[in-house]
C-alpha cells in the first residue's frame, strides 16, 4: 500500500501523514490511531515505542 | 487556509484601515512637506496658523453657580486651549521642534496603522494565531505607549517655550509632564493581549501536531 493510498483510507492529509511517520507529531488521537490499526492490520504497540529522552 | 470563508467584518475592518493608512500617509506627506514651504514662503501672511494645544489654568473665575436647588461650586480643571499661532512670527527653534514632532507623530501613527492593517489581514486571511501577529500586537501597545510619551514631552517643552513669551492673557500656562492616561491603559491592554495571543500562538502551533 502506498502512502497516498493509506492517507485516504485513514482520512488523513499527507502532510499529516509524513509528521507521523517522521517522529515530528506532537500527539495522536485515538480515532487515528484506531484508522491506521485497522488499515495496516496491526496493534497500536506495533506503531507506538518508548525512548528515554524523547 | 483552504475551506476558510472569512468573516464580513474582517474584510470591512481590513478595508476601512488600509483607507485609513494611506490617507493618513498622504495627509503626512502633505503636512511635512508644506509647513517648511510655508514658513519660507508665506511672508507676514496672518492666516497660516499653527494650532498648539496647550494645557491653561483660567484665572479671576467664580467658583459660586446658584442653581434652582440651591448654590453649587464650579471647579475648572484640565483646561485645554489652542493657542493659534502664525507661523510667520514663530521662532525657528520652536517650528522645528513641532515640524519634528508632527513628523514623528504621524510616523507612529502610520506605523499603527499598518501593524492594525496586517493583523486584519490575517483575520481576514483565517489565520490570526500566529507569531507575526503576537509580535505586531506588541509593536500596537509600545507605539501607543510612545505616543502618550511623545505628547505628553512636546506639550510640557512647548509650554515652557510659550509661557514666558505671553505678555498679557487671560489665562495661564502650567508646565510639568503630563500623559493621557486613557492612552497609556489602551498601549497596556494591547501588550497584555499581545502576550495572550503570543499563548494563542504556541497553542495553534501544538494544535497543528495532533495528528
Amino acid at each position: 500500500m502506498t502512502l497516498t493510498e493509506l492517507s485516504e483510507r485513514v482520512g488523513l492529509t499527507l502532510a499529516n501523514l509524513s509528521i507521523l511517520k517522521t517522529n515530528k507529531a506532537r500527539a495522536v488521537r485515538f480515532s487515528t490511531l484506531e484508522a491506521l490499526c485497522r488499515e495496516l492490520e496491526c496493534q497500536p504497540g506495533d506503531l507506538l515505542g518508548y525512548r528515554e529522552g524523547d | 487556509m483552504a475551506g476558510y470563508r472569512s468573516d464580513r467584518v474582517a474584510r470591512w475592518l481590513t478595508g476601512l484601515t488600509t483607507i485609513a493608512f494611506f490617507w493618513l500617509a498622504f495627509m503626512g506627506i502633505i503636512v511635512v512637506t508644506g509647513l517648511p514651504a510655508v514658513k519660507l514662503l508665506a511672508g507676514d501672511d496672518p492666516d497660516w496658523v499653527i494650532g498648539l494645544t496647550v494645557p491653561a489654568e483660567l484665572v479671576d473665575v467664580d467658583g459660586a453657580v446658584l442653581t434652582r436647588w440651591g448654590e453649587a461650586r464650579l471647579e475648572v480643571e484640565e483646561v485645554q486651549g489652542s493657542l493659534r499661532l502664525p507661523i510667520s512670527i514663530l521662532p525657528w527653534g520652536l517650528f522645528l521642534l513641532l515640524w519634528t514632532y508632527f513628523a514623528l507623530m504621524g510616523a507612529l501613527m502610520l506605523l499603527f496603522l499598518h501593524n492594525l492593517r496586517r493583523i486584519f489581514q490575517r483575520v481576514r486571511d483565517g489565520t490570526p494565531f500566529d507569531a507575526a501577529n503576537a509580535r505586531r500586537l506588541r509593536w500596537l501597545g509600545v507605539i501607543a505607549l510612545a505616543l502618550a510619551l511623545l505628547e505628553g514631552v512636546i506639550e510640557s517643552v512647548t509650554s515652557l517655550a510659550v509661557r514666558p513669551a505671553l505678555v498679557s492673557s487671560t489665562f495661564s500656562i502650567p508646565t510639568g509632564i503630563s500623559l493621557d492616561p486613557s492612552v497609556v491603559f489602551f498601549g497596556l491592554v494591547l501588550l497584555a493581549l499581545a502576550e495572550v495571543f503570543r499563548r494563542g500562538t504556541e497553542l495553534e502551533d501544538e494544535q497543528a501536531l495532533v495528528i
